[in-house]
């Protein structure tokens, strides 16, 4: 589903990714997992189009991010660090606004809309201004508008942090449940996390994989924490 | 984009922040407007002692009140275009726009429209001052409206070159500060074309928005000045869609 070959992004004189390959299959939960500072956001924004490769190649259902960006932008559900919401508007006038902008409307907007709210379990905010939300509310929201127009990809970038842990839990069954229907792309600094939620894990450090492997047999999560060590102590 | 454009219009136009600032701005028009009336009537007095001396409405009240309603909008046009773009990524909410699959142009035009549409409502507002003057005295309404009309096409240029700004600039401060050093200097230009000669002099003519506004202001609308102003918000809109491309592609 996405392939990134050779990849590598110049930021002024820090060369912030290295030469990195890897693959995600259809409909998992994958884990970008690495210490801060190992390149982790760059490369999702990457591959969600907002920025564009010093060298290599990225494709998401065969689409070049660079050469066919604007088709590349349909498939994809983004959801930054900070999640992208307009303070004035209410959940729902979020969301509406959000399925706009992918050409969503109508009476298919109205059913997008409560499908999200009731997915994301936001019905009793529903009509609450977002400067009103708490911090867990506000990345439901961020979630329920990537995944309003059912993108064939969804890309997450650190999406529990700061979450007590009652949201925590219900963040990662969301997760969980996103790769029913969508690829899904999960970037942690937190081990626990990435083996909490996702199936397979590509660890980076310092712009280079170190670690690209499934977590389903148990000598697998222990290769990757070894590596994980390694590699925090590293960046440290 | 229409998504977009509605969502721009409800902030640009139905905010507390813009009625408040409609409030002032035609708070102090109509005080110079009171101002010019003022001082109309010794001036009336004056004429009537002199044979064959005759006042006119349009010269001394609506002429300066609509070159005064032209230099508010440089302190208010700054304020109204730096939240554009700009506060965009001070909230951190520009990644929904440049990952959704509408083009860099929409964005710029779905965020310049609203603010060209802002600044019409302005001076549409301070229409009300001549019309009620007409309504009571004999003024000549075309040469009223036309310079009403200039006061429009001045306002939405400076507020499209505003959107560019804020389309550059991270915070809003800088982004209204710029825009006010920007639109000052292009208000300003033509009382500087006269100390240069020959064709540097003819280009700052050009350029400068008030030499386009003379003839319109007579009531002579001309196809050149208003391709002037037409390009100049054509350019801006082009700009900020090329500094969106940027953004996309860093």
């Amino acid at each position: 589903m996405i392939i990134v070959q050779q990849l590598s992004k110049q930021l002024g004189i820090t060369r912030v990714l290295d030469e990195l390959s890897f693959s995600i299959p259809e409909k998992c939960v994958t884990g970008l997992l690495g210490p801060n500072g190992a390149g982790k956001t760059t490369t999702i924004k990457i591959l969600s189009t907002l920025f564009s490769p010093t060298s290599g190649r990225v494709t998401i259902d065969g689409l070049d991010t660079v050469e066919k960006s604007h088709e590349v932008r349909k498939l994809l559900g983004f959801l930054p660090e900070d999640p992208p919401l307009y303070s004035e508007l209410t959940v729902t006038e979020q969301l509406r606004l959000s399925g706009g902008l992918y050409n969503i409307s109508g009476e298919k907007l109205n059913a997008a809309v409560r499908s999200s709210i009731e997915r994301c379990q936001l019905g009793e905010v529903s009509k609450k201004h977002i400067f009103k939300l708490s911090k867990g509310f506000k990345q439901r929201v961020g979630i329920a508008q990537t995944i309003l127009h059912n993108p064939k990809v969804i890309i997450l970038d650190e999406p529990t942090n700061g979450l007590d842990p009652i949201q925590l839990i219900e963040a990662r069954n969301l997760i969980r449940s996103l790769a029913e229907t969508s690829t899904v792309l999960f970037s942690s600094h937190l081990l626990q996390e990435v083996v909490e939620v996702c199936s397979k894990v590509i660890l980076i450090a310092q712009g280079k994989k170190l670690f690209e492997g499934e977590l389903a047999q148990k000598t697998g999560i222990e290769a990757l924490e070894n590596q994980f060590i390694q590699a925090v102590k590293g960046a440290i | 984009m229409k998504a977009l454009l509605l969502k721009e219009l409800r902030i640009q136009l139905l905010s507390v922040r813009f009625f408040s600032l409609l409030s002032a701005f035609s708070l102090v028009s109509a005080l110079s407007f009171f101002s010019l009336l003022n001082q109309f009537n010794p001036l009336v007095e004056q004429a009537a002692m002199v044979p064959n001396q005759s006042v006119s409405l349009n010269e001394l009240i609506i002429e300066p009140f609509w070159s005064a309603i032209r230099a508010l909008l440089l302190f208010l046009i700054p304020i109204l275009s730096m939240k554009s773009f700009a506060s965009e990524r001070e909230e951190k909410t520009f990644p929904l726009l440049l990952v959704a699959p509408i083009s860099s142009f929409e964005i710029a035009l779905a965020k310049l429209i609203p603010l060209i549409l802002t600044a019409l409502v302005v001076v549409l507002v301070q229409f009300s001052c001549p019309l009620l003057l007409w309504c009571y005295l004999p003024v000549e309404l075309a040469p009223a409206l036309m310079g009403g009309f200039g006061a429009m096409l001045i306002g939405i240029s400076y507020m499209a070159i505003g959107g560019v700004v804020s389309a550059f600039c991270k915070t809003q401060i800088i982004a209204g500060a710029v825009s006010f050093l920007l639109v000052f200097a292009f208000h300003s230009l033509e009382s500087f074309s006269g100390d240069f000669g020959g064709g540097f002099s003819e280009l700052i003519q050009f350029v400068s928005p008030n030499r386009h506004l003379l003839d319109i202001e007579k009531g002579l609308i001309k196809s050149s000045d208003v391709s002037y102003f037409l390009s100049l918000i054509f350019i801006s809109i082009v700009i900020a869609a090329e500094r969106l491309e940027l953004d996309r592609g860093a």
